[in-house]
């Protein structure tokens, strides 16, 4: 099926892109990264405050990935799906919950609700009152054809437009990769979806 | 038309779909008490497999070996067009905590001689019956002829103490939809289902996979939606897909994970879909909240009721427990079964169902 990527954001340990440009560069002066591109994209919602590292970072790159959608979009609520994949699951946090009740602490039940992957797409429909499908997958790398194929699976079935994207955030550092896929050329900026634009823009 | 069978369940109580219903249908319970499994030394009802910590890796070659050995040529799995769907919420956490999924999974591949490059969905409570929903997909649109689902998560500290913290733990064997249900017990199993393009594939006669959908609450990340808004948007979707009308359901296996608000979201949901007369029960007094594994043992439960035309009763269950009322079953239900609708719901407002058809 011919789709297209109508916007991604990119963003790594060092830098958040939109559709290739610069947004913003990590300054180690201004607290956390995830804080700094909060603050920078001037969002007022309080419950990111309360999310994980992975949902944050996730949460960012949908915000700026589906800026270009509008309000006024033509899609019904449950019409726009979310795939999104990564290699470590929710590591981050749950190193935090198993940290929380190995040091002769109490077991974190703020921290234990996000020792699943798929809560961060929890956040984003919550975030865009989106009741479409969503799917978490792990994958031993970034796979663009694996992502490609889920992409197609959902758009021949229920949903019009795909939220998707790699979301690897580790105890290393960030590698997100968030893109909107829509049937349509929307834009002038629109690039074809296909596995070798999606490694491109993984690699870059 | 996907066909679906060669179902096989490892738990407590059976290491095969057969032994697992026959088990289940005589009253067997896997949930028992444990002095110490808890945090801090807590004793907890848990649903293990067996005393000593059980081997990820193990359950799902075992599980995945026998719904082979349900197929007239186990070599199957070697075709490349055959693909293995993983579905398990928190892998091989015991192992490695740092990489949970792919040691596992790249053993089992292996081991199995899969041609095909393995599918591993991780999306709570739901993956089970989404793995399923997939495999579908993968066939309907060509890409495979035929797709084995496991489903497996193993118990852990890291998960009971996590639930403990939640204070959504039962202190006593769960009991979904009762008015004295207090929470759930955790479980752990395998389970895995073969769908294919063709139904002479099958040992033993398959059933009709007719589809299934997902759908979100956008409401929250942990607590069930109020009004059931997503999980009733699924069964419509499913329903609309799998062209069934709500007289054509004979039977409901809900999620039914026995906390209070859980249990009334699907009451509500079932309820405004039409469907509260329909014989339902849950399956979780039974294995406990087996997880990542728990939508691949419902459904295995639900091919194996249309085989022997018995709905299973709901474990725990004495007296309606939700505001809505639902048709729960106090007692196994003998009689002709045609049509069921399998129905899960997790955190991350996730909520995913499939009908499944007599052939």
């Amino acid at each position: 099926m011919s789709a297209f990527i109508s916007s991604y954001c990119r963003i790594t340990n060092e830098s958040c892109k939109l559709d290739g440009k610069l947004v913003d560069s990590y300054s180690v002066d201004s607290g956390t990264w995830a804080k700094q591109l909060y603050n920078c994209l001037d969002i007022d919602y309080p419950k990111f405050h309360k999310m994980d590292d992975l949902a944050k970072f996730a949460f960012l790159a949908t915000e700026l990935a589906s800026a270009s959608l509008g309000t006024n979009h033509e899609y019904s609520d449950d019409e726009i799906g979310l795939c999104f994949a990564n290699h470590s699951s929710s590591i981050v946090a749950d190193s935090k919950f198993r940290i929380s009740y190995t040091n002769d602490e109490a077991p974190s039940p703020g921290v234990f609700v996000y020792t699943l992957p798929n809560i961060l797409m929890g956040e984003i429909a919550i975030r865009k009152k989106w009741f479409g499908d969503n799917r978490f997958l792990i994958q031993k790398e970034f796979d663009s054809k694996a992502l490609l194929t889920q992409i197609d699976l959902m758009l021949e079935s229920e949903s019009a437009a795909i939220l998707a994207g790699w979301v690897e955030v580790n105890n290393e550092g960030i590698d997100v990769l968030v893109f909107l896929v829509e049937k349509t050329d929307r834009s002038a900026t629109s690039l074809e979806l296909n596995n070798e634009v999606l490694s491109n823009l993984h690699q870059n | 038309m996907v066909y679906i069978g060669a179902e096989n369940i490892i738990s407590n109580v059976g290491k095969t779909a057969e032994e697992n219903f026959e088990s289940i249908t005589s009253g067997a319970s896997c949930v028992k008490f444990y002095e110490n499994k808890g945090f801090d030394d807590a004793g907890v009802f848990l649903g293990r497999i067996g005393e000593d910590q059980v081997s990820f890796t193990s359950l799902l070659l075992q599980s995945v070996d026998s719904a082979l050995a349900n197929l007239h040529s186990p070599d199957l799995i070697r075709s490349p067009k055959t693909l293995w769907i993983l579905s398990s919420t928190k892998g091989d956490l015991n192992s490695d905590i740092n990489d949970p999924f792919f040691p596992a999974i790249s053993d089992v591949v292996k081991k199995i001689g899969l041609k095909s490059r393995p599918v591993c969905l991780s999306n709570a409570c739901v993956s089970g019956v989404m793995a399923i929903n997939m495999a579908g997909q993968y066939i309907t649109s060509g890409r495979y002829d035929h797709v084995v689902v496991t489903g497996c998560d193993v118990i852990s500290d890291f998960v009971t103490f996590g639930f403990q913290a939640l204070f959504a733990m039962s202190n006593d064997v769960c009991r979904p939809f009762d008015k004295n249900r207090k929470g759930i017990n955790l479980g752990e199993g395998a389970a895995t289902v073969i769908l294919s393009k063709e139904k002479n594939v099958f040992n033993q006669e398959p059933s009709i996979y007719l589809g299934g959908s997902s759908s979100n609450d956008a409401n929250h990340i942990s607590g069930p939606s109020r009004t059931g808004e997503g999980l009733k948007r699924s069964i419509e979707k499913t329903m609309t897909k799998a062209n069934i009308s709500d007289s054509e359901i004979d039977h409901i296996l809900a999620h039914g994970t026995a906390t209070l608000y859980n249990d009334e979201m699907e009451a509500i949901a079932f309820n405004r879909v039409g469907l509260e007369q329909v014989p339902v029960n849950s399956l979780k007094g039974f294995y406990g909240h087996t997880l990542g594994a728990a939508g691949v043992i419902e459904t295995a439960i639900g091919l194996q009721s249309i085989r022997n035309n018995i709905m299973v009763s709901s474990f725990g269950f004495e007296e309606q427990g939700t505001t809505q009322e639902i048709a729960v079953l106090k007692e196994n239900k003998r009689g002709s079964l045609e049509t069921f609708l399998k129905t899960s719901s997790g955190f991350g407002g996730c909520n995913s169902t499939l009908i499944i058809q007599r052939r």
